[in-house]
């Protein structure tokens, strides 16, 4: 393989990885968003109201005029006060209410002693109210009460205190301590204040402790929030986003998916859907290159209406009634025109770009082979079975004659004109083929691949499936995937499988998932259609599995048998209806998995129909024989 | 529908990248100063549990009328002491005057030695004074009030330093870098970058409320991210 594959694929690998990543990250962020972003916004709210409210008019201080110092004049001498209060630790004379006093602290108590008598003293009401209207002049006293009880608005001082109701725009209240020094004034202002205060330090019942365990946890979560949007924005932000020129021209699609993921891409009008997300690095899967004949590159549009008579249906018509009702479409036969959202399959967006060398690739008849693969060192890839992988063919041809291959293929090539065939891929091409492999982590990964070849008399085969044929051991391959919907459901009821030719891949890997990675004792029955006996894929172990679990059974048919046989004649539908289908008591209860050519597909799904079997119980994988 | 949704994203995403330095600070200094308890950040820590002085075991002089009509007006006296004397504080209009208890002359100021040593006898950690400078005002980490203060460091507990009154050699202050930390985040919190004291700055207005916006936004989303699309299986 070149170099610039080399490069792409580390590319698509560091891409994939980044899709994990924002994927947890998005997780967290909306869980976190969804537990701690109600208080996230309360400590916006109350911030700014901090902000807004004036801290002029919060302290309420501004109310108020400083009253003149009064003087003292009498002799001071601490001796007598001392005696009586031996252990004070502070003593002072300060003149109040017109006349002279000892203010001392006293085993942490204040007393405020008359100078004479040397005896405590508590204010009386008209003192302090006198104080008030010498402090805050023209303002009538409402109320004035002593206070010996807490509350929230008292909770910073010393019990008793003294509280002055006045009557002012903001319903002021006063509070001295009872020996009449001023303390502070509460306004309507700093209420309001206290309330978002709570909210932002989310103390609710005392209002002062911004160091509780409940504001440092969910300030704790709240980084995470905001650590995980700031690592988001460099997955939400896109180039164009600062392009303002290229931004007219383009169109925004939003991208999202099942699983929660969710993501904008600014693109060119007037393309194809398939080609616009290639180019953001969403590959939808294709098999036909946008001919709207592969359906692999479907996807759902939330928005799109339904109306079954529009013609433009049309060019959507591989895919079912149900699935365009859902909105589902084909990407490559939507064209952009505008802004527009877009639903992709979570495997869309985890799909991983894989390398990996050719161990085998033998012939199985004179148009299958079977090609096996090792992911590069260190490398698997986990699938469930029915998934399907792309390969990705880089632009080049194949002359089928260079082909090295066995006698009995050699044989049957010369008598066919197969030898004088070509496969050109004028561009690099992608090809879905299922794995036959049991269902895990694999290093190892085996295919087939049945060689196209033209039905008319032109020389050329199919682009992907010669490509996969001039594979030999030790070339290098690179595919991504997985991708499909070919999946079986957990049940007990009966599977029956229909496969026709290289149909019998993903079948494979339902049967051994079935049988030995589940342990089921369901009862599975395979109907297994091919041209010839020759063309009997998998028939040891096929039987062996027969011979090994009492609960599975196969039934192989062959239709074109020019002698008799051990096994059925005709087309495995038929086969299956006169056989199996008429005689089964239960058929609609049955889970049904059909994979094969065309023909065979819609000879079978017709026949279930019949059979009353409904929709949801018969999953099909149209491909495989392509 | 569809529209709206475009939009809120939209702002959230725009207003996320404008913002997302200032909310990741706001959180930080949040989370910074809920989560270091205010009593280290006050600097208790740093100090001793005093012990009791008695004023009584000092001796002083009272003063007489006419010693204060020197002074006057005088609105208060407080007696107090400093190292081993009884002190007067008198509160007058040319501001505090320190008088001696016994001789009632005005005090001189205390030297190095005096302040180092209160300094080590107040630190609750067994450290060395590292320097006591006295300043001519007061440093910005006290408020910058113009009035000499004497700051003795310590090379221990954060790089603590307290702060004695030149004359009466009492505690004013204590800090350290716990402290120092806080008011910085205090000051990235409110956004004032020069005073770090002015909550009502534009500056923190604008942020706030684009803030408000940005997380009203966000909350919206949340509706849309949690709305379950009905899970239809297409065959
Ligand atoms: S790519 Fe094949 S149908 Fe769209």
């Amino acid at each position: 393989m070149n170099n610039s594959a080399q490069v792409k694929s580390y590319q698509e690998k560091s891409n994939e990885a980044n899709i994990n990543t924002v994927f947890w990250l998005r997780r967290i962020h909306k869980w976190l968003g969804l537990l701690l972003g109600l208080q996230l916004f309360l400590w916006v709210l109350s911030g700014l109201m901090f902000n807004w409210l004036d801290h002029k008019e919060v302290s309420g201080r501004y109310l108020l005029t400083t009253p003149e110092k009064s003087s003292i004049a009498l002799q001071v001498d601490p001796t007598d006060v001392l005696k009586k209060y031996p252990n004070a630790s502070s003593i002072q004379r300060v003149s109040r209410f017109n006349s002279e006093w000892w203010l001392i602290e006293d085993n942490n108590e204040q007393l405020l002693l008359d100078v004479v008598s040397l005896k405590s003293k508590r204010i009386a009401k008209p003192v302090i109210e006198s104080e008030v209207n010498k402090r805050y002049p023209d303002v009538k006293i409402i109320s004035t009460n002593l206070e010996s009880e807490r509350t929230l608005e008292n909770r910073r001082f010393n019990l008793p205190v003294w509280r002055v109701d006045v009557s002012d725009e903001q319903e002021s209240a006063l509070y001295f301590d009872q020996y009449g020094q001023f303390l502070d004034i509460k306004t309507n202002s700093w209420r309001l204040f206290d309330i978002f205060w709570m909210l932002h330090i989310m103390d609710y019942s005392g209002r002062t402790d911004f160091n509780n365990a409940l504001v440092i946890f969910v300030a704790a979560g709240t980084l995470f929030i905001s650590l995980s949007g700031i690592l988001l924005l460099f997955s939400v932000f896109k180039r164009q986003d600062f392009v303002l020129a290229g931004k007219n021209k383009r169109v925004p699609i939003q991208i999202t998916s099942r699983n929660g993921f969710e993501t904008e891409v600014f693109v060119r009008k007037n393309q194809t859907l398939i080609d616009a997300l290639s180019k953001e690095g969403f590959d939808l899967p294709s098999n036909c290159g946008g001919g709207g004949t592969c359906g692999l590159c479907k996807v759902r549009l939330p928005q799109a209406e339904f109306n079954h008579q529009s013609s433009s249906f049309n060019k959507h018509q591989i895919l079912s009634r149900n699935a365009l009702k859902d909105g589902c479409r084909l990407g490559c036969q939507i064209d952009v025109t505008g802004a527009m959202t877009v639903e992709l399959p979570e495997q869309v967006l985890k799909q991983q770009v894989k390398q990996g060398k050719v161990t085998a690739s033998r012939f199985l008849t004179p148009l299958v082979k079977e090609i096996v693969l090792e992911l590069d060192k260190g490398d698997e890839l986990s699938f469930q079975a029915g998934e399907y992988m792309q390969f990705h063919c880089p632009e080049g041809s194949v002359e089928l004659s260079y082909i090295q291959r066995p006698d009995f293929v050699d044989d049957y090539w010369r008598d066919n004109k197969i030898n004088s065939l070509k496969g050109v891929r004028t561009d690099a091409i992608k090809r879905a083929y299922s794995m036959v492999d049991k269902p895990g982590r694999c290093r190892e990964l085996t295919f087939l691949v049945r060689l196209e070849v033209p039905t008319d008399d032109s020389n050329t085969c199919g682009a992907g499936s010669s490509y996969l044929f001039s594979l030999v051991p030790g070339d290098n391959v690179s595919l991504s995937g997985p991708f499909g919907e070919f999946y079986a459901e957990q049940s007990d009821d009966e599977m029956i499988l229909l496969g026709g030719g290289v149909g019998i891949a993903p079948l494979m890997s339902h049967i051994e998932y079935q049988l030995h990675v589940l342990n089921s004792k369901r009862k599975i029955t395979l109907f297994y259609g091919v041209r010839d006996e020759s063309e009997v894929l998998y028939l040891d172990k096929l039987s062996q599995l027969v011979d090994e679990f009492s609960n599975f059974q196969m039934v192989i048919a062959l239709s074109n048998a020019k002698q008799h046989s051990r096994y059925a004649i005709g087309n495995i539908s038929d086969v299956a209806r006169y056989q199996y289908f008429k005689q089964h008591d239960s058929l609609p209860s049955c889970q049904f998995y059909v994979c094969g050519p065309p023909k065979m597909l819609s000879s079978t799904l017709k026949i279930l129909s019949q059979f009353n079997v409904p929709d949801s119980k018969v999953r099909f994988d149209d491909f495989g024989s392509i | 529908m569809m529209r709206i949704k475009f939009l809120v994203r939209k702002t959230h995403k725009w207003l996320g990248l404008i913002l997302s330095v200032q909310l990741l600070l706001w959180i930080v200094s949040g989370l910074y100063m809920t989560a270091v308890p205010l009593t280290n950040v006050h600097g208790n820590h740093l100090l001793k549990a005093d012990d009791e002085v008695l004023l009584n075991q000092y001796s002083w002089q009272p003063i007489s009328q006419a010693e204060l009509e020197q002074y006057a007006p005088v609105s208060s006296v407080r007696l107090t002491s400093r190292l081993n004397q009884a002190l007067y504080v008198l509160t007058t209009e040319q501001g505090l005057i320190y008088l001696d208890g016994e001789t009632l002359e005005k005090v001189r100021p205390l030297t190095r030695n005096d302040i180092a040593m209160i300094a080590k006898k107040k630190f609750a950690y067994d450290a060395p004074v590292q320097s006591a400078v006295l300043l001519k005002q007061y440093p910005q980490e006290l408020g910058g009030r113009n009035q000499p203060v004497w700051q003795v460091n310590f090379n221990a507990a954060f790089n603590a330093s307290l702060y004695f009154h030149p004359v009466t050699g009492a505690l004013i202050s204590k800090r350290s870098d716990i402290w120092r930390a806080f008011d910085f985040l205090w000051m990235l919190h409110i956004m004032d970058y020069d005073e770090r004291s002015d909550v009502n700055n534009n500056l923190l207005f604008l942020s706030a409320l684009t803030a408000l916006i940005f997380v009203t936004a966000g909350l919206w989303l949340l509706f849309y991210s949690f709305h379950r699309r009905n899970k239809k299986q297409v065959a």
